[in-house]
């Protein structure tokens, strides 16, 4: 059987014009190539002393 | 060599110059990009949304600049009635490829209706405030807000199946079914409207009959109880509103004559029908058109005709005074032009007068001069030019003629004679002739007269006839040739 409040919580408010720019925003997310300049970028900090 | 990421040159160990990315890494994750986005093609071909939106999404995780990708799954998403995330997505394809990017034109086509783009702006505030209404299980008004929703986007496969989801709740199963149905139709393979469906063959009955409804509320009931006794009251009320609002809302929809199996939409709500209003509005606009044009054109453009009607009787007022002016000045020339040829002709007069008296003179001095030579032939035929009865001839002048007729009696009677000869001979021209002058020359000569009338008239010019027998009855009444009948 369908648990009706558990099937309502899956649905998500829709994104509306007001919306718009932060959902542009947040769909340009990091692709694999950011991923890995992101690596090496750590990568290349120095480490730190553990206190 | 560019590099992929940051198109800056890419060294001989295939890193890059700039970004340090090793060009391996790129290429292996671009061709997995590409491999997604190839898959969620397919899947979109065969209205796989739900599995092209997943793929879509996962090319994009390998290269976020997968135009195609990014394109595709805006297409998804607007397909799906999800306008915004399309938008989205299309704007930041647009962002990374400016030029020769087909999102710019689908921008361009959903942007352009701007009363469509407020209409999916308001079915999705509608759809977040049906959310809030659902969650509060206030069913009936999440439906008639739903309802709206469908109507301002059709595609809307999220509204779908929360409206299933309210009808199975509610025991409506058929419409349950069909607005899953719907679903399937735009997203063939949803996985949670199959599901809902999947549940609708299995426990079917279960949902008709709300045992399902009845158990679930009589959980809540439960555990409302124990969390607050005095609960009960306050749902009762709620209980008692939603039921007063469901029954305002089905008299609503008996009052409009629904048929509820007529369409999914179909329920307790429907639109006002403003299609049986729409003879009596073109009516009622017709009418104001013709008053319009009666009182705000008619009046304007007779008022433009009677203008031009005065413009055009100035204009001929004008052009009318002008030939009057022209025809007072005609007129003055005529008279004056018939004034220089009344002169003319005095001074034509004056100087025929002259050229008469000079041919007097002349053919006078011709004649006495060849009389005097002893040339009488000739002072005859001089003296026959004459005319003896002209006022330019002076007493002296004529008395001149007369002498030199006298001497020439005999040369004017051989004239007479010839003259009776050829009358004789019916040569009637040298009759005339002859006769002719020997008259000129001889006027009380009667019988010559006589003769030469004879002879005008055999020769058939009888106004001169006539005139001759005129001139001797006149001048000669006594005469024996007056009795001769006048012809």
């Amino acid at each position: 059987m369908i648990n009706f409040d558990e099937e309502v919580k899956k649905f998500q408010p829709a994104a509306d014009m007001s919306q718009l720019e932060k959902n542009i925003y947040e769909n340009d997310f990091n692709d694999v190539a950011d991923v890995l300049i992101e690596v090496m970028r750590q990568a290349q900090q120095p480490v730190q002393p553990l206190q | 060599m560019n590099c992929l990421h940051c198109g800056a040159p890419v060294q001989e160990n295939g890193i890059c110059s700039s970004c340090g990315l090793n060009q391996s890494y790129l290429v292996r994750a671009w061709n997995t990009s590409q491999y997604y986005y190839n898959q969620g093609l397919s899947d979109a071909k065969i209205r796989n949304l739900t599995g092209a939106e997943e793929a879509l999404k996962a090319s994009l995780r390998y290269n976020k600049a997968n135009i195609d990708a990014r394109n595709l799954l805006g297409l998804v998403y607007y397909e799906t009635g999800q306008i915004f995330e399309a938008l989205a997505q299309w704007v930041i394809s647009s962002n990374y490829e400016p030029e020769q990017n087909i999102a710019t034109r689908y921008l361009a086509v959903v942007q352009g209706n701007q009363n469509k783009l407020a209409a999916y702006d308001q079915a999705a505030k509608k759809y977040n405030l049906t959310l809030h209404y659902v969650r509060q299980h206030n069913h009936d008004l999440a439906l008639i807000q739903l309802k709206k929703v469908i109507s301002d986007n059709p595609h809307f496969i999220k509204a779908y199946l929360i409206l299933a989801l309210i009808y199975l709740q509610d025991g409506n199963v058929d419409k349950a079914k069909r607005a899953l149905q719907r679903v399937l139709k735009i997203d063939k393979y949803n996985k949670q409207a199959q599901y809902y469906l999947d549940e609708i063959v299995k426990n079917g009955s279960k949902y008709e009959n709300g045992t399902y409804k009845d158990a679930d509320y009589s959980d809540d009931f439960l555990r409302d109880e124990e969390d607050d006794p005095d609960s009960e009251e306050e749902l009762d009320e709620e209980e008692s509103a939603r039921r007063k609002i469901r029954e305002i809302i089905e008299r609503g929809a008996a009052a409009e004559d629904i048929n509820p199996d007529s369409n999914l939409e179909v329920g307790s709500y429907r639109e006002i029908k403003y299609g049986k209003h729409n003879v009596l509005y073109l009516l009622a606009g017709l009418a104001i058109g013709v008053i319009a044009m009666f009182l705000l054109i008619m009046p304007a453009s007779i008022r433009s005709v009677q203008n031009r009607d005065l413009e055009l009787k100035s204009s001929y007022s004008a052009e009318l005074s002008g030939k009057n002016v022209q025809i007072a000045g005609l007129q003055e020339e005529t008279r004056q032009l018939e004034d220089q040829l009344e002169a003319l002709k005095a001074e034509l007069n004056e100087a025929k007068a002259l050229a008469t008296e000079s041919t007097l003179d002349e053919s006078l001095l011709s004649g006495i001069e060849s009389y005097l030579n002893g040339d009488k032939e000739a002072a005859i035929q001089a003296l026959g030019n004459i005319d003896l009865q002209s006022e330019g001839l002076t007493d002296k002048a004529k008395e001149c003629i007369q002498g030199v007729i006298a001497g020439c009696e005999e040369e004017l009677g051989a004239y007479r004679s010839a003259g009776i000869t050829a009358f004789t001979a019916e040569n009637y021209d040298d009759a005339v002739a002859n006769l002719s002058l020997y008259c000129h020359l001889k006027p009380d000569d009667v019988e010559a007269r006589y003769d030469l009338a004879q002879a005008y008239e055999r020769k058939g010019d009888i106004q001169s006839a006539n005139d001759l027998y005129e001139d001797i009855n006149t001048r000669f009444p006594d005469s024996e040739y007056t009795s001769t009948i006048f012809q």
